[in-house]
């Protein structure tokens, strides 16, 4: 079911177990207890970054599989991605775990792109199990996108910290063994948006007029407002970007509450942690709502949240020919298992 | 942190004590053939005069005349024109001779270890001369 | 870069207001200072050339820029020249230490990829440039002075 071209889903796809592991450098975020597990050492014992991307992916999998004590030939689809060449790692993780594997590549929104998809494959019957989320690797990405991970360049205020971590969720229906920790409502797939800035070290500012527009879309697909979600959060925006969009939305005439418009990036670091504008990387989101976003969804401190997760669609080759950044947000409405479950109050 | 700052300041003393390099030793002449003494004292006069320059060691052997000197740090920019109106006003009094003018710290090193040496009388001329020379040899060395 | 259109150049002015924009002066001050202090070790360092080999003032300036580079490397390998930089920015960037830097760090990253195609293919992808210019600027200098002393511009 749609409205505008907002999913709507009718069948109660819900997640029903997350596997969240963090680096080094996440281990002192203010959220690291929420953590599954946290690597010690950036090098995780494998020989180059790119394959300690994939062992992240590994442990992730792993831990969620665990939780759930499930088997791995019992996963029906595992939706994944992240922003090394090509994705190399998640395919290799893919590899390892042989289920049936859609990679996907929305840059750093890949964790709610991945979650409306899993959404969309439980609740029209295709798949009983989905695998999805998303992760990064902080001196894989830099080696990529920007200079080496030990060379002395200085970062302006703007650039972010790609986070070092992986974040997994199973999504499926609901049963008396495996309760929904959280139930996906709905879900806006975001429009590719370029308003024109090629900066890459300011993401946060190329974003946010994605962000705005899935939100924006959101709210008048559904005839909602800002005020039937508890929190309403974004991807990593980081400091710059999510002033940016409050702006924007603001003049689209939504406002927030205080403390209800969020954004990862900002959250995921202590602020005196020296990451500039704040995180990034699609562990960013992924991380966040996986662990805490869900754990306060599912304790019932709030009920319903909006998950909008953001990516800058550039590679390195597009920003040396100067060409503008192009960036995308999915949004996937959540609400919390008391509310909506048949066991819950209300049924 | 501490040794840290214990081990600076001993390698800052161990470079500053003592050491011809910083402090003014000259003005020396050192004549290792008796018939140029009366031109090393009026070359000796006339560095003296200068203004930009602060201590000098003039050397003499038989055929070469090394004359050495520090430049007064703020007439470093100039230190160029220096050499050679001073390499002018030795061609024009001396034509018969062969200088070589040198501003480099290490020359200037150089010659005040000769010079310590031959004021104590420790080194014959032949040997002095042979010093002489490899003081000219690294002058001459541009790489 | 491309004309921007009238709406892209309204959410530059929103972006704008909102950025956070490079403390200039202080960075200036911070690379002042920090460039001072590696310049001043490099002084060191000549000096001690001077003292204790035979080396003139001259000479000196080719096992200094060895040694300087060398401790660049060292505080490159232990992931201390990032932050230094970060920190101090030019200051840490314009001495030669920042050129040894640029060079290690590309050759640490690359490592994984092998001896022969990672660290000697991508050793000098980002101080490449600096040589490539240097000496197409040094060419260009030499043909310039040249002429002028053919003409009797220059002595």
């Amino acid at each position: 079911m749609t409205q505008g071209m907002t999913w709507t889903f009718t069948n109660k796809p819900a997640i029903l177990s997350t596997g969240v592991i963090g680096g080094p450098f996440e281990k002192k975020s203010p959220f690291a207890d929420l953590f599954d597990g946290c690597e010690d050492k950036l090098w995780m014992n494998e020989d180059s970054f790119e394959k300690a991307n994939r062992h992240i992916i590994e442990r992730a999998i792993d831990t969620v599989i665990g939780k759930m004590s499930l088997q791995p030939t019992a996963i029906d689809a595992l939706l994944m991605g992240d922003l090394i060449n090509q994705m190399t790692p998640t395919s290799l993780a893919a590899r390892t775990l042989a289920a049936p594997y859609l990679g996907l590549f929305s840059a750093c929104a890949t964790s709610m792109q991945g979650l409306a998809l899993s959404a969309a494959l439980v609740d029209g019957g295709f798949c009983k199990t989905v695998l999805t989320g998303a992760s990064s690797h902080n001196a894989a990405v830099e080696k990529q996108f920007r200079y080496p991970t030990e060379y002395g360049g200085q970062k302006p205020p703007s650039a972010q910290w790609t986070v070092t971590g992986s974040g997994v969720a199973i999504v499926g229906q609901e049963t008396p063994q495996h309760p929904a920790l959280a139930f996906i409502e709905k879900a806006t797939i975001g429009k590719v948006i370029d308003r024109g800035t090629n900066d890459p070290f300011n993401m946060g500012a190329a974003m946010a007029p994605a962000a705005t527009d899935v939100i924006d879309r959101h709210f008048q697909d559904t005839n909602q407002n800002p005020s039937d979600y508890d929190v309403i959060v974004t991807g990593d925006l980081a400091l710059i970007g999510h002033r940016i969009t409050e702006d924007l939305l603001n003049s689209k005439g939504w406002t927030f509450k205080e403390g209800q418009f969020l954004d990862c990036g900002k959250m995921m670091y202590v602020e005196s942690a020296g990451v500039q504008a704040g995180a990034s990387g699609p562990a960013c989101s992924a991380m966040m709502i996986y662990s805490h976003f869900l754990n306060e969804l599912k304790r019932g401190k709030i009920k319903k949240m909006l998950a909008v997760a953001t990516g800058a669609l550039l590679s390195p080759l597009t920003s040396q020919q100067s060409e503008t950044i192009p960036s995308i947000a999915h949004a996937v409405a959540l609400s919390g298992p008391t509310q909506n479950s048949p066991q819950g109050k209300e049924g | 942190m501490k040794k840290f700052r214990f081990g600076i300041a001993i390698v800052t003393i161990l470079l500053l004590s003592g050491c011809a390099l910083f402090e003014q030793v000259g003005p020396i002449q050192v004549v290792i053939h008796d018939d140029h003494q009366e031109m090393v004292s009026t070359i000796k006069k006339q560095l003296e005069e200068k203004s930009e320059l602060y201590d000098t060691i003039v050397i003499a052997a038989e055929d070469n005349i090394l004359v050495t000197y520090k430049v007064n740090h703020l007439n470093r920019f100039q230190m160029k024109s220096i050499e050679k109106t001073l390499n002018d006003w030795l061609e024009k009094e001396y034509p018969d001779e062969d200088f070589i003018l040198s501003s480099d710290y290490k020359i200037f090193l150089e010659s005040y270890l000769l010079f310590e040496e031959w004021d104590e009388g420790s080194l014959a001329v032949d040997e002095a001369e042979k010093k002489l020379e490899k003081i000219i040899e690294l002058k001459k060395e541009l790489t | 870069m491309k004309k921007q259109t009238a709406s892209q150049k309204s959410y530059q002015d929103l972006v704008d207001v909102h950025d956070e924009k490079r403390p200039v002066l202080l960075n200036c001050i911070k690379a002042f200072v920090v460039g001072g202090i590696i310049c001043a070790i490099g002084q060191a360092v000549t000096v001690f050339f001077i003292l204790f080999f035979p080396f003139t003032e001259q000479t000196a300036g080719n096992p200094t820029v060895a040694v300087m580079v060398f401790i660049a490397m060292l505080l490159t390998g232990f992931g201390v020249y990032d932050r230094l930089g970060q920190f101090a920015g030019a200051g840490s960037a314009v001495p030669v230490t920042g050129f040894g830097n640029s060079v290690i760090s590309a050759a640490i990253e690359h490592r994984s990829e092998g001896y022969v195609l990672g660290v000697g293919g991508n050793m000098f992808k980002l101080a490449g440039s600096v040589i490539v210019f240097g000496v197409v600027a040094a060419f260009f200098l030499a043909i310039i002075k040249t002429l002028l002393i053919q003409w009797g511009v220059l002595g």
